[in-house]
């Protein structure tokens, strides 16, 4: 009786202490540690990273400093993603206004999700606003993006240099190409139902007058006479960059990359 | 100078014309029917006037410079004594007055006597409606075509045709590949195989005809082959009456160099048929053919030629009398085709585009 009751206490001393930890775990959306952000901006910025994060399934976090002192970007944005209670699968973009870097730290599902092509690509889409000092439009974008990536993901083919996302001038090429073979495709019917209505043309061989049987052939071969190989290098279309991985502080894998603005 | 001939009745005494329903002569006015050799004695008679010592390799032309000189195109039609001008191809005709069909008989005597004649099967009736189905049956041609296409004129006409036999003598060699591809993890491989292929051998060819009628187009008339020869029978001016005929300005000479053209193609044709190896590709590298020509035929064979107006331009059709197949040339409308191109055009890319984007390949 005196052991269940110590056991029931140790369960309810383990509770209790995991409680304000719990709390501790659920890591804030958006950390605007440069103060480069409005109260509302990060408001309404915080209600929409829940909202893909609920959707995805994965945590979408924003983070501004001014800069660093010491370490790198990346090692930032890992430790800041590992220390403060986000799960497991996640990504993080941390933006140092002053320093004008930019870094993607990708954890979990987020490294499938997000290839290093991914991730250049994120970057390269919302530079625009930060080379501005847009924050806050920066942010929006990477949020919108971070919903696109992980559905694409989701399908089982993540975005990448192989499965790339579509530019407006990708779809003008592909359409102006397609347009092409229709017409031409078109072309070739209407152009043989137009020599429907001009069937009276010159007979070029005689073939319903061959007496039939009356063929002899006197001589018959097929001569072997030689082979040529080509070869040409295969364009390696099936797999894509894919993303690479470190290994952060704590001993946990992360995917990432960054640039300046 | 060719006299005028017509086909009585014996029992009536009309005009008779040669029924292509009932293979048979009939008489018009009262329904008689006969066997046109029924009147073979009368074309005894014709041929009597001209003894027949016809060969093909005399100078036929020499006979005919001789009467162009003299030639008459004018005859008096023996039932109503009124003029008929005709050419002086024309062996078969109506006289305008009348309407009794009249046979030239001069015309198809002696060395221009034809061989042979196939008869006509179908009416004039049967090639209306043929006509009036294969325009119908053209979606693209202009509605105004369709409704307001005048037929102005229908012809039977016998044109004459020299056919030609042929034993032809032919050798073709080829350059034919097999292509087979393969890959590994670094390279795709093609594996092009060339083989020497040669094919020698001989075949015959017979009653190729050949238009015998500078009237008549030549792409028109073999546009409506083929013609049976089977069904082919030996020539009386009996089958005449109540068509109109032509005979032979186009020499045998002048046309065999067109038979012989359609026999080496189809003596290249044949040979490459005998090639059944799947290649990839057979290209023919040189070809000669050796053609021995048999005798030539001289036939008869039976064309309605339609006459048709739209806008003030003519349209010609030609129906084979025997086999029934007509063709001509149609107008096609514009819109109508250019509507097809561009609907077909933007169905298509739109297919093309989702299918590129779903397969990833543009």
């Amino acid at each position: 009786m005196k052991k269940v009751l110590s056991f029931l206490m140790v369960v309810i001393i383990i509770s209790a202490l995991s409680l304000p930890f719990a709390a501790a775990e659920k890591g804030q959306p958006v950390v605007d540690d440069a103060g480069a952000l409005t109260a509302e901006q990060v408001q309404s910025l915080s209600s929409q990273l829940t909202e893909v994060s609920n959707e995805t399934g994965i945590d979408v976090v924003a983070v501004t400093i001014t800069g660093l002192e010491s370490g790198t970007m990346m090692e930032y944005a890992d430790d800041y993603y590992d220390y403060n209670g986000y799960s497991e699968d996640g990504i993080l973009l941390l933006i140092a206004t002053q320093d004008r870097k930019w870094w993607i730290s990708t954890k979990g599902y987020g490294i499938t999700a997000f290839t290093d092509w991914g991730i250049q690509y994120i970057g390269d889409e919302i530079k625009p606003e930060l080379k501005k000092g847009d924050w806050y439009g920066a942010f929006v974008k990477y949020g919108n993006l971070c919903k696109d990536f992980v559905a694409e993901a989701r399908k089982g083919k993540p975005y990448d240099t192989n499965h790339k996302i579509e530019s407006m001038t990708d779809k003008l090429f592909r359409g102006a190409v397609s347009l092409g073979i229709g017409m031409l495709i078109s072309l070739i019917v209407v152009l043989s139902i137009r020599s429907k209505y001009k069937p009276v043309r010159l007979k070029a061989e005689a073939n319903d007058y061959l007496v039939q049987g009356s063929l002899k052939l006197k001589e018959s071969y097929d001569h072997f006479l030689y082979t040529h190989v080509s070869r040409t290098e295969r364009s390696d279309n099936d797999s894509g960059g894919g993303s690479s991985t470190h290994t952060s502080s704590s001993g946990s894998s992360h995917g990432g990359g960054g640039g300046s603005f | 100078m060719a006299d005028i001939f017509e086909y009585k009745c014996p029992c009536c005494g009309g005009a008779v014309n040669f029924d292509a329903t009932a293979q048979k002569m009939k008489c018009p006015y009262c329904d008689t029917e006969f066997d046109p050799n029924a009147f073979i004695k009368k074309d005894k008679r014709l041929e009597e006037q001209e003894p027949d010592n016809f060969k093909w390799d005399e100078k036929a032309g020499q006979e005919w410079d001789d009467n162009e000189e003299g030639q008459m195109n004018v005859f008096v039609c023996q039932s109503c004594a009124g003029e008929i001008v005709a050419d002086e191809n024309t062996a078969a005709t109506e006289c305008p007055y009348c309407g009794n069909p009249v046979v030239l008989s001069g015309r198809l005597s002696g060395t221009l006597k034809p061989d042979y004649v196939i008869p006509f099967k179908h009416t004039k009736e049967q090639a209306k409606d043929e006509l009036k189905r294969y325009v119908s049956s053209k979606k693209f041609a202009p509605k105004k075509f369709k409704q307001e296409n005048r037929l102005e004129e229908i012809k039977g006409i016998y044109v004459p045709f020299w056919l030609f036999d042929s034993d032809t003598d032919a050798a073709v060699s080829y350059e034919a590949t097999t292509v087979r591809t393969w890959s590994d993890s670094k390279y795709n491989y093609t594996e092009t195989s060339f083989f020497d292929v040669y094919r020698a051998g001989s075949m015959s060819f017979v009653n190729i005809p050949c238009d015998g009628s500078s009237q008549m187009p030549d792409d028109l008339m073999e546009s409506i082959e083929p013609f049976d020869f089977s069904e082919a029978v030996d020539f009386q001016t009996a089958y005449l009456a109540g068509y109109l005929a032509d005979k032979y300005d186009v020499t045998m000479e002048d046309s065999i160099e067109r038979a012989n053209n359609r026999v080496r193609t189809s003596s290249e044709q044949v040979l490459r048929g005998t090639i059944d190896y799947p290649y990839h590709s057979v290209i023919a590298k040189s070809s000669s053919v050796q053609i021995t020509n048999g005798k030539a035929k001289y036939a008869l064979y039976p064309v309605w030629i339609l006459n048709t107006d739209h806008n003030g331009k003519k349209y010609t059709f030609a129906m084979n009398g025997q086999s029934g197949k007509l063709i001509g040339d149609l107008p096609v409308d514009g819109k109508k085709l250019f509507a097809l191109f561009a609907g077909l055009s933007v169905g298509l890319a739109v297919i093309i585009y989702f299918i590129a984007a779903f397969t990833g390949l543009l």
